[in-house]
């Protein structure tokens, strides 16, 4: 078991965003959070991503218990072992697509350049987009800039992969490479957590947990 | 976050935002620039000062308040203030901060000189000022062609000047052979002969290459004779009598304002034209400090100087130093209200960029960032902020500084201790303004950085 959520409850100002949620997700899986707008899907990536730490409840994400964890612990874990993809691509325009992808390294282990280099270009040879390397975001294409995206968040050789709606800002064609190429990192080890309204998305999943108000409606797959 | 990577991070924001960067840095620079001005005028007046006024050097002179010294009657030996002798002078020598004590003694009678044909075309006559000095206080000086000592000479019967070695010469009243009696002036005389005397009258200007040819340079004194006063106002007094002078250089230890002889000489002239009394006390005592003596041990000194019965000179030094502190003081404080409000400005910017940031900070939260490390990237954005401000302030104020002696040297008058430059950019100011740009900024980007580092991740991200 690679992420185990207890009874988690979570409040914005009073109202409550989560209420009992409690999941599993096992390793090699890829598993979809489906719901719609403000079910709370994208709180519950980001409580599993160790970036939202208020939440009552037990998260244990790759052995660690998360509450027990200070904010430099969830720095490190979340640099090490857990990448990060997000709707918008969230690229910082000033970087290079390079720079852009070692981005992790300057809070992690220290590398040497021709390491760092060769890092980069083995990310984004995986996301098919190394010709790219030395380009800037504003030159890219959507699916291009989430492929970078997608290279960043593996940078660090992570175990876990969340993604939140990585196909929202992008056409259907573009939106199926995408998931193709989730499917293929699946295959290579990755575990991946999407969140996703799109049914096409979900349906590439290995296991859908649906959400609602908040709580738990289903959970349909082979691990449910 | 490895220092590298802080920096580097830090590079890249900076190269991003180069219109904020250079907003910020254009405004801390002038409040620097302002400050590094004021403070390296206000040490290169200091430095001037201390050439008229030397910090190690104090005056120990008889009471004010006693009425022997006000009216001068001392002097002649009628005064009621207690002298200044040997006593004091060797009390003043076992204190530990003391280097030397040289006891000086004013002529106290008339007396006139005239000479100067060789040096300046024509002789000049004036009445002779002179202070008579222990000739201890000469040694180590660069002095000749003749030492500064009560030494008189061969004292060899003679009726002409051949009849003795030069530079010995014969005078008339004794017709013993007789060495000129060697003289110091002070840098002072020098000054105000270079910035006054000179231009006003004509007269070529003494640099260093002339200031050493005015070795050697002669003239000749009458004593118990005055241009204004007419003869010695003792009836006992010897009849007036000529000899002759040697310039042998020129000293700090020397009286400012008189020409200085060894003290024997000017106690048995004082002894023959004024009295015997007026050969025993002396007019002041020159107090030597060890170096790096503060200025405490000029307040022990003046204390105990107080607990005998004398004070120390008001040379004006103190006035000096308190008015260019003073002004420092209300320069500085305008220059550090700019610099004051530059870092208002970059906490403003600052305050501004972070909201702008928001995402982005979310992001490197997300790829591994602590908040300490969002914290310490702001501060270090900051830090670079004021280095650079420093720099260019330092370089303005130097720029300035330049400017304003370039000024002063094609149009300002000249006068007595001009420097070549107005201004002392010393290490410690040019090192603490940079510090000070760096802190200022530093405090404006840390309330900003506080902030930054508090944000959601979660939050950020979504913002």
């Amino acid at each position: 078991m690679l992420a185990r959520l207890d009874s988690i409850h979570k409040d914005y100002g009073g109202q409550p965003v989560l209420r009992d949620v409690s999941l599993t997700i096992d390793a090699g899986e890829i598993v979809s959070l489906v719901g719609r707008s403000g079910s709370g899907k994208s709180t519950l990536l980001h409580i599993l991503g160790g970036l939202d730490r208020r939440f009552r409840g037990r998260a244990e994400v790759l052995g660690h218990d998360l509450a027990q964890m200070d904010d430099r612990a969830l720095a490190e874990m979340r640099n090490r072992e857990i990448g990060f993809v997000f709707q918008s691509f969230n690229l910082l325009e000033h970087l290079t697509v390079a720079q852009n992808v070692a981005l992790p390294s300057h809070f992690g282990v220290r590398l040497d350049e021709a390491e760092m280099r060769r890092r980069v270009e083995r990310a984004l040879d995986r996301v098919g987009i190394v010709e790219k390397i030395d380009g800037r975001p504003g030159e890219l294409s959507g699916g291009q800039k989430q492929r970078v995206a997608i290279a960043r968040a593996l940078f660090s050789q992570p175990k876990l992969l969340l993604a939140d709606e990585p196909t929202g800002n992008l056409d259907s064609e573009t939106g199926d490479h995408i998931i193709e190429l989730f499917q293929t990192l699946n295959r290579d080890g990755l575990t991946i957590l999407v969140v996703t309204h799109e049914e096409r998305v979900s349906k590439a999943a290995s296991r859908a947990i649906r959400l609602e108000d908040g709580r738990v409606a289903s959970a349909l797959g082979a691990s449910a | 976050m490895r220092t590298g990577s802080l920096f580097g991070l830090a590079a890249q924001n900076l190269r991003r935002s180069r219109r904020a960067f250079l907003f910020s840095v254009f405004g801390i620079s002038i409040g620097i620039a302002s400050l590094v001005f004021f403070l390296a005028l206000s040490s290169g007046v200091r430095q001037v000062l201390r050439r008229v006024f030397p910090a190690s050097q104090l005056e120990v002179i008889p009471a004010r308040s006693s009425l022997g010294t006000q009216t001068g009657l001392d002097l002649f030996g009628l005064g009621g203030a207690k002298p200044l002798d040997d006593v004091f002078a060797r009390e003043l020598r076992s204190e530990p901060e003391v280097a030397g004590v040289f006891p000086r003694m004013k002529l106290a009678f008339p007396g006139r000189a005239w000479g100067g044909a060789q040096l300046f075309g024509r002789n000049i006559y004036t009445e002779l000022i002179a202070e008579g000095i222990d000739s201890n206080a000469m040694a180590g000086e660069s002095l000749g062609p003749e030492p500064f000592s009560d030494d008189l000479g061969s004292q060899k019967a003679c009726q002409t000047d051949p009849d003795c070695v030069a530079p010995e010469y014969c005078p008339w009243d004794t017709r013993k052979c007789e060495r000129p009696i060697p003289a110091t002036i002070s840098p002072f005389i020098l000054e105000l002969y270079n910035g006054v005397l000179a231009p006003s009258h004509g007269l070529p200007k003494i640099g260093d290459f002339l200031a050493s040819k005015f070795r050697g340079f002669g003239f000749n004194i009458e004593l118990g004779r005055s241009f204004i006063g007419g003869a010695s106002p003792t009836a006992t007094a010897a009849p007036p009598t000529q000899r002759r002078v040697m310039l042998v250089g020129i000293s700090p230890r020397a009286s400012q304002l008189a020409v200085t002889l060894p003290l024997g000489f000017v106690r048995r002239f004082n002894a023959a034209y004024a009295g015997e009394k007026s050969a025993a006390a002396f007019s002041s005592v020159l107090v030597e400090l060890k170096a790096n003596q503060g200025a405490a041990a000029a307040t022990r000194i003046a204390a105990l100087a107080r607990v005998r019965g004398f004070e120390l000179a008001d040379s004006g030094a103190e006035r000096a130093s308190l008015a260019v502190t003073l002004i420092t003081a209300l320069f500085a404080l305008i220059s550090l209200s700019i610099v004051l409000l530059a870092t208002v400005n970059i906490a403003h910017s600052f305050f501004r960029q972070v909201a702008e940031r928001k995402r982005e900070i979310g992001v490197l939260r997300s790829v591994g960032a602590s908040a300490s490390d969002i914290r310490k990237l702001i501060v270090v954005e900051a830090a670079a902020i004021g280095l650079a401000g420093g720099v260019v302030g330092i370089l303005l104020a130097r720029l300035l500084g330049f400017g304003v002696d370039l000024a002063a040297r094609s149009f300002a008058p000249d006068f007595p201790f001009r420097p070549s430059s107005y201004f002392s950019f010393d290490l410690a100011i040019v090192l603490g303004a940079l510090g000070c740009a760096v802190v200022a900024c530093v405090v404006g980007g840390y309330f900003p950085a506080r902030r930054a580092a508090a944000l959601d991740p979660a939050e950020a991200l979504t913002s």
